[in-house]
Parts: structure tokens; sequence; C-alpha cells
């Protein structure tokens, strides 16, 4: 009965509003169905997809143990469509949106009509000006410590002819808010404005600034006592070299939090702190690649939009080496001050080793059962599904987190991976969407020896 | 302990989700943690024979490439491969290495996560690699939107998941010639 109203309701939308979308395939077409159209109006090229999925979902036994939380009938229906006009190389236009039909508790949390992305973007490179312009969706992306955000709102990006010695210019000024489709927008629950000036210079390399300021209402639902205010700025810099027969890059990003600070439940009102990074990589001609990297982020150095993981500071030394057969051998040294700001801090060393790489079955040791990766037994049955097993080796040891309770815990594990092998689509009916298990595993422990 | 494995699988869904984020960085240098141009096709540009530095109009990541790519990353969680999780996970990826060993740490080792349903899908960037034997490979940034859960048998209380959406964003490579 639950399903038969849902596919009334999914009905009587396209009834009422897009009853141009193919019914023809609803109804004849298989499980999942989809229809791709290009067009050419005028000057704009169109196309577009549209996609009908139809799901039975039923549960026979204990409910709660099932793995699927909807039962019944799940439809939907998918229309993408894209459009782009170019009235000369330097001014093009273009676009998508992204809208649903849906009665599907799997395919979105809303039903009816949804419009979930969309972007419209201009870029103008003849001008006074040259500029690029979104509305919509876009990308909102200064840094990692800074804002790394898909966004709802409007960019541009102004990338002024000439420069003083050969570089180049690119001027971001973004605003926008975070949420996951165009129903129930309120902007306020998590907003950005933000700028960033970038200058790229061939030999002197990358250097940019940015800034962010981001507000939150207070929302308790989500674990927010009160309103949120605070800004974020920086500047970060990036240099490539070169010694000898090594090519090296340099970069470095210091930071500044100024604001109110969230941590868990608790916002924390006009706080500033500070975060930095540097880091150095390399590689030879051959096949040897190496860095080093040290991060600080304070306590309340802690961003909405950044990536970063606040109060810790991390050193990491790392190197690799890849061999002709395509097999890579790294190594690693990281220590990592969790709390670093706070009374009791948590060290974590850990030292690595890993060997990866197409290996053949061949070369593995004849090797008791407990030994034997499952999916190499399983292959035997379904061989013409796992085509090529490629075995690769870990082994990774790591100091006990836990001051005061030394201890090493050591991962040796040889897995397989397949290449080809096709993935079961999403189970329905209750039929679970497993494949074989591909790994096998040795752990151990042993006392510290650090 | 029921507390405990939930509250750790609490942890690192939004974590996965977090974390992936940083997945999506396309540049010049896979390691840049910050922005790098994106040149506009200026007259200029173009007459200088510098057509391939300018950004293209994107031509979206199919929607069936980004759902095997989403399976093939949850498949990577759910077998607990750490060597087959850190080739998934771009050498740009924020705390890559802390990851991959809280997932073996911090889960049961039968945990399982599962896709439940793949939202919206969109690519908001696309360059294009020029190997120096001339083979192009177009690199796309591609957020998606992923309903998933963890599952595990808890000893004291039997079967238990744990769902969240979360936002990705992939590094789709796909060769063009």
């Amino acid at each position: 009965m639950r399903g038969q109203g849902k596919w009334r309701r999914l009905m009587e939308h396209k009834r009422r509003g897009l009853g141009v979308l193919p019914l023809a395939a609803l109804l004849l077409g298989p499980c999942q169905a989809s229809v791709a159209k290009d067009l050419v109006l005028d000057d704009w090229s169109v196309s577009g997809t549209n996609t009908i999925r139809l799901e039975e979902y039923a549960i026979a036994g204990d409910e709660t143990s099932s793995i699927f939380p909807f039962e019944g009938f799940q439809p939907y229906d998918e229309l993408s469509v894209r459009f782009a006009r170019a009235d000369s190389p330097y001014d093009r236009w273009r676009g998508e949106f992204v809208g649903l039909l849906n009665e599907s508790d799997y395919r979105s949390p809303n039903d009816g009509i949804v419009l979930e992305r969309f972007n419209l973007t201009r870029e103008k490179g003849d001008g006074s000006l040259p500029h690029r312009l979104e509305v919509g969706d876009y990308f909102g992306y200064f840094s990692y410590r800074t804002l790394q955000r898909t966004l709802k709102g409007g960019q541009i990006d102004l990338q002024p002819r000439g420069g003083w010695a050969g570089e180049r210019h690119s001027v971001q000024v973004l605003s926008g808010f975070v949420n996951p489709s165009y129903r129930d927008l309120d902007p306020l629950e998590d907003y950005y404005n933000g700028a960033s000036w970038l200058v790229s210079h061939p030999d002197w390399g990358n250097f940019s600034l940015n800034g962010v300021h981001n507000i939150r209402k207070s929302d308790p639902d989500a674990g927010r006592s009160a309103d949120v205010s605070q800004g974020v700025i920086s500047a970060a810099a990036e240099r490539g070299f070169t010694m000898g027969t090594h090519g090296v890059s340099l970069e470095g990003e210091i930071a500044g939090f100024l604001g109110d600070a969230q941590s868990g439940t608790t916002v924390r009102e006009d706080e500033r702190d500070i975060g930095y990074f540097a880091q150095l990589s390399g590689r030879d001609q051959g096949p040897l690649s190496y860095g080093a990297r040290f991060e600080y982020y304070g306590r309340d150095f802690r961003p909405n939009g950044a990536v970063i993981v606040p109060n810790r500071r991390t050193y990491e030394l790392r190197s690799a080496w890849r061999f002709d057969d395509g097999q890579r051998l790294s190594g690693r040294l990281q220590r990592f001050t969790d709390d670093v700001e706070s009374a009791v801090s948590l060290d974590t060393k850990v030292a690595g080793v890993t060997l990866t790489g197409p290996l053949s079955l061949d070369m593995l040791p004849a090797s008791p059962a407990g030994w034997m990766p499952r999916s190499a037994i399983s292959s035997a049955a379904t061989a013409a599904s796992i085509p090529s097993p490629e075995p690769c080796h870990g082994i990774s040891a790591r100091r006990s987190p836990m001051p005061g309770q030394g201890g090493w815990d050591c991962f040796i594990g040889p897995s397989t991976t397949s290449r080809g092998r096709s993935r079961p689509s999403p189970a329905r009916s209750g039929s679970a969407a497993t494949g074989p298990s591909d790994t096998g595993s040795f752990r151990a422990s042993f006392p510290p020896a650090w | 302990m029921r507390n405990g494995l939930a509250n750790r699988c609490r942890i690192v869904l939004p974590l996965i989700g977090a974390a992936v984020v940083a997945l999506g960085i396309a540049g010049p240098s896979q390691s840049a943690e910050f922005r790098r141009a994106n040149p506009l096709p200026t007259p200029e540009l173009l007459q200088r024979g510098a057509a391939g530095a300018v950004a293209r109009i994107i031509e979206p990541v199919s929607r069936a490439r980004v759902e095997a790519a989403i399976r093939r990353v949850f498949d990577t969680y759910t077998n607990m491969s750490p060597g087959r999780l850190e080739a998934v996970l771009a050498e740009s990826f924020f705390d890559r290495d802390r990851l991959v060993d809280n997932l073996t740490e911090a889960l049961p080792r039968d945990a399982r996560l599962r896709v439940l349903g793949i939202e919206a899908i969109q690519t908001l960037q696309q360059t294009i690699d020029v190997a120096p034997d001339g083979r192009q490979t177009r690199i796309s940034v591609v957020s998606v939107t992923v309903r998933s859960q963890f599952e595990f048998n808890d000893p004291v209380s039997g079967f238990t998941r744990l769902d969240g959406t979360n936002e990705y964003l992939l590094r789709i490579k796909e060769p063009l010639r």
C-alpha cells in the first residue's frame, strides 16, 4: 500500500510539473533507465540526461537487524541539464542544473520536486578586466587553513592583465552558504564571505593572501549553543627549484584566527589563535621521492571552512622508492601531539614501512590456510569475475598513544585487489551487496622500543 | 560497550566525510595546499599558443562513473585494507596517514561501511594534464553527497547501524586518448 501511495504521488508530480519527462521509459524501462539528449538552440548548446530508478525494498524477519532503514517502493526521477554558449573564444557562458522528482528516502530527504544543484558561469577574457563570474553552486577554495567548501551563492575571479615583472594576478571574491539543496534555505546556518589574492610567477612561484569570514547562528539541535562569528586570514607561498638532479618544492602558510571558536557544543567568544605549516617535498629524476612537514594549530584555531585539526602539532619525515616492476617501498616517521595547548597532551609516534604494488600470486609463500587471502580462495569459485588478483603487503608499527601505556602494534597484512571486477548494484529486496572479503591479516603486539 | 563502539563509529563517519574533502585539489602540484590560478581565455594567452593552459568548458563526469568511484572508495573502507586505502586517497589528502591508522585501530574488525544512497553530483573543476608522450588525462574535481551507514555487530545489542550524510570531493582522472 505504501508503495502504491508513493507511485500515485510520483505520477501526480509528473502531471503537475514535469509532464515532459519520458513516461514511456518509466513504464517500459528497466529498474534504472537513463536518457541522454544533445540539442543546439540558436547559439546555445544544450545537453542533458534523465534517469529514472525504481527500487523495492522488502524485509523479512527481524526488521531491527535489517541493513536497510527504509522499506517499500522507492522511485525517483533525476533530470540533469547542461547548457553552454560561446560568443567568441574569450566570451563564454555555461551552466547546469540537477533537479529531482523524488519519492525515495534513499535518494533525498526531501520528497517531490527538488532542485539540488544549479550553476551559471560567465567567462569574459577580452574585456578591460578579464573575469569569471559564477552564481549558484560553486567550489569555494582558498587554502586548507581558510576555506574549502562547496557553496551556494556567487563568486567572481578577476584576472587583470599585465604585471610588473611577468607575474599573473587572480583576485577572487565570494559570498555563499552551505545547504544540500535549494529547499528550506537558511543562509545563516553556515554563511561565508571571503577574498583571495593570488600572484603567480613562472620563476618566483605562487603567493596568496586570503581572508574568510563565517557566520553560524545558534542551533541547539546541531550542538551549537550560541551564534558564531569568526574570521581567518592567511598568507601562503610555494616555490619550486632544482638542486642538481632533484626537483624540490617548498610550501608554507601562516594563518590567524579571530572570533568565536566552537569546540563540541561549547562556543568560546572573541578568541585569537594561530596556525601554520611548512612543507618540503622533492624527487630526483629516478625512483626516489621524499618530504618533510611541520604543522602547528592552536587550541582556538578553528576556522569552520578549513580542513585542519585544531590543537595539534605534527612533525613528519617520509621517503619512497619506486621499483621498476611497479612496486613502491615507502617509509615514514611521524610525531603527532594532540591537545598540544591543553593541560594534558597526547603524543603519538608512528614509524611505518609499506610495500605496495602488483605481485603475482605465485610469489606468495606456500602459505598455510590461515595466511591465504580469502579472496584468493574465493577467486577459485569466481575466476571469471576476478581476472587479475594483485596482492600487496603492508607492514606498519605504531606506538600506543596513551602515555605510560607503551606498546607496539604491528600490522602485517597480505591483501589482494582485483581489476575489472564489477560491483553489484545497490541491493534491493534485502539482498546484501557483498563481495568476497579481500583481506587476511596478522596482528601482534610487543613492548616499546622507541 | 555499545556506546563505546557507537561513539567511535560516530567519530569516524564525519571524519571520513570531512577529511575526504581534502581529496579534490586538482592543480599543477598535487601537494599544493592553497589555490592555483585557473587562467581565463584571453587574446594574449591564445595568441601565445597557450590554449592548453586556459580553463576549458567543463564536461561533467557521468553519474555512472562517479557512483563507481564512490563504491570503490567505500569498498576500500569496508575491507579495512591500509594499502588499498592509501592507493585511493590523494597525496594531498589532509591527515591521510592518521585516517588510515585510525580506521584499522578505532573500528570493530567486522565494521562495514555501506552506501545507502548517492545524492547530488556536480563537477566543480576540470583540467587537462598532458604527459611528455602526448597522452592527455582529464582531471575533474567532483562533489558528491552520499548517505551511508556503518554496520557492526555489538556484543551486547547485536547488529547496529549508524547512518549519516556527507559530502565527498573526488578527483577523477580519465584518459582522453
